[in-house]
């Protein structure tokens, strides 16, 4: 395990009952990097993001093999609740998922429940959290508006800001991008990029160019297995698999 | 597999045409070699008129290329291959020209008194040609090996040309009277001598496009002559 590795997959191998999702991986995910999955649909890339932050738990015959470790310690071996885990290992989803509340209560939710009471704090954290993901001053008058009458774009940073508001470690992002134009798509990349300052980040994506734009890592899965992991400027323009080569370059049948 | 036909079939015709061009190229040193040898002012002024021919090549590949990166944003190995025809096709063109520049001095050479020419003029030129050809193979079957053989030969291109200049220097000593004559196989020696570097530039980018590693070979004259304390 290398000094700066944030998570280490150790012969993992994932099942949903009898099928094997995923397949022997073993791969090492950076602090403060952006690390790209990228793979054809259904190869396992939301699987392998689910399984760092247990998310799989919730799922009926999923059984787990090999290790997951969180800055060196096994998160399915700890006394770490997952509860805990998922507060350090946070998750932005392909679809914007605002709870139907105010943009306020939406990022005040997540310290709520940790048992932060204090208006004033609370105030803070949500001033904060929004100046962070960079949409504070658009959204500083209708703190107490709706955020179901958000634009995607807009949802899909209120999400962000709501994952930050409890300072995690990591933030997994499943296809983030995928429901936006591009004009959202850019704030959200150009965010993703400013915020691996802070946080280690790992997001799965169908776009190439996304992809190669910000990711520093980028790890190729298919049916299951990782074929291929490197350098994102090395694996874009000179990709090692010939199986890498075909899906980057659209020629994957 | 079998997804993206149009984009391949129009990544191919770039590269046959790619290949035409370096084809075209050396069909024009060919002439240029043949019409230095008969002082043909005909041939040259044929030369120099085809040369609009390899020019509109280059306009022609370079058009496409900037179409299909536009429009299908290359990545991994057809990125290289793009990357690397566009620079390819702006030294084909050059030695080219070269070969036009020398067609100039064939009929200058060829309106003057004969002289015996530097003894070491044609073997330089048919070392360089074998360098063009080569690349052309090299390009054709992507052969790594071949490719860097050319980027050798670029060193015995420069012997000769170094042997050249002292041939013409004691033949203007021996006969002021030639020294116009003299002066034209000096420039030819020189272009010569610079379309060998054009050659080896080809050559490293086939090195690119098969192996993935930047390593584009210039001539490492500038780095010689500018020693502080040559020997
Ligand atoms: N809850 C589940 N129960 C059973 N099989 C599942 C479950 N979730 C995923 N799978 C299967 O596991 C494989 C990997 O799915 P996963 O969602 O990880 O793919 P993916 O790479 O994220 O694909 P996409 O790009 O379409 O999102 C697929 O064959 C899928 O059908
Ligand atoms: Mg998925």
């Amino acid at each position: 395990m290398s000094e700066n590795s944030k998570f280490t997959a150790r012969n993992l191998n994932l099942y949903y009952g009898d099928f094997h999702a995923l397949k022997n991986i073993n791969f090492e995910i950076e602090a403060n990097k952006i690390t790209a999955l990228i793979g054809p649909s259904g190869c396992g890339k939301s699987t392998f993001l689910k399984t760092l932050n247990r998310m799989n738990d919730f799922v009926e015959g999923c059984k787990i093999e090999g290790d997951v470790l969180l800055d060196g310690k096994d998160i399915y071996k700890t006394d770490m609740s997952a509860i805990e885990l998922r507060q350090r290992v946070g998750m932005v989803f392909q679809q914007p998922n605002p709870f139907p509340k105010s943009i306020y209560e939406n990022v005040a939710y997540g310290p709520r429940i940790r048992g932060i009471k204090k208006k004033s704090e609370l105030d803070e954290i949500v001033e904060t959290s929004l100046r962070e993901v960079g949409i504070w001053d658009e959204f500083k008058d209708r703190l107490h508006k709706s955020a179901l009458g958000l634009s995607g774009g807009q949802q899909q940073r209120l999400c962000i800001a709501r994952t930050v508001a409890v300072h995690p470690e990591v933030v997994l992002m499943d296809e983030p991008t995928s429901a936006l134009d591009p004009i959202s798509t850019m704030k959200i990349e150009d965010l993703a990029v400013e915020m691996k300052k802070k946080y280690t980040i790992v997001i799965v994506t169908h776009n190439m160019q996304q992809a190669n734009r910000i990711s520093d890592t980028t790890a190729f899965f298919l049916l299951g297995e990782l074929i291929e992991t490197g350098a994102t400027k090395d694996l874009f323009l000179n990709p090692k698999n010939k199986k890498t080569e075909e899906y980057i370059t659209g020629r994957f049948g | 597999m079998g997804t993206r036909k149009g984009y391949d079939l129009e990544l191919k015709e770039i590269n046959d045409r790619v290949e035409t061009m370096g084809k075209q190229v050396l069909l024009a040193i060919d002439r240029t070699i043949i019409a230095l040898e008969k002082m043909d002012v005909v041939a040259a002024n044929a030369i120099m008129k085809n040369d609009a021919l390899i020019d509109a090549m280059e306009t022609d590949i370079e058009e496409r290329c900037i179409q299909i990166v536009v429009k299908q944003q290359p990545i991994a190995s057809d990125w290289r291959r793009l990357a690397s025809y566009m620079r390819m096709i702006s030294d084909l063109e050059r030695i080219a020209d070269n070969c036009s520049d020398i067609a100039i001095y064939i009929k200058k050479l060829a309106s003057l008194k004969t002289v015996t020419p530097p003894a070491h003029l044609g073997e330089a030129f048919s070392s360089m040609r074998q360098m063009v050809a080569d690349m052309v193979e090299a390009f054709h079957n992507e052969d790594l090996q071949l490719a860097e053989k050319v980027v050798k030969a670029d060193d015995i291109i420069d012997e000769l040309f170094e042997k050249n200049v002292q041939e013409i220097r004691d033949a203007i000593k021996a006969d002021t009277d030639a020294i116009e004559q003299y002066l034209d196989y000096l420039f030819i020696d020189k272009y010569v001598e610079r379309m060998a570097d054009h050659v080896t530039a080809v050559a490293s980018w086939i090195s690119f496009i098969t192996k993935g590693e930047l390593n584009i070979m210039f001539t490492d004259r500038y780095a010689r002559e500018s020693k502080d304390n040559p020997q």
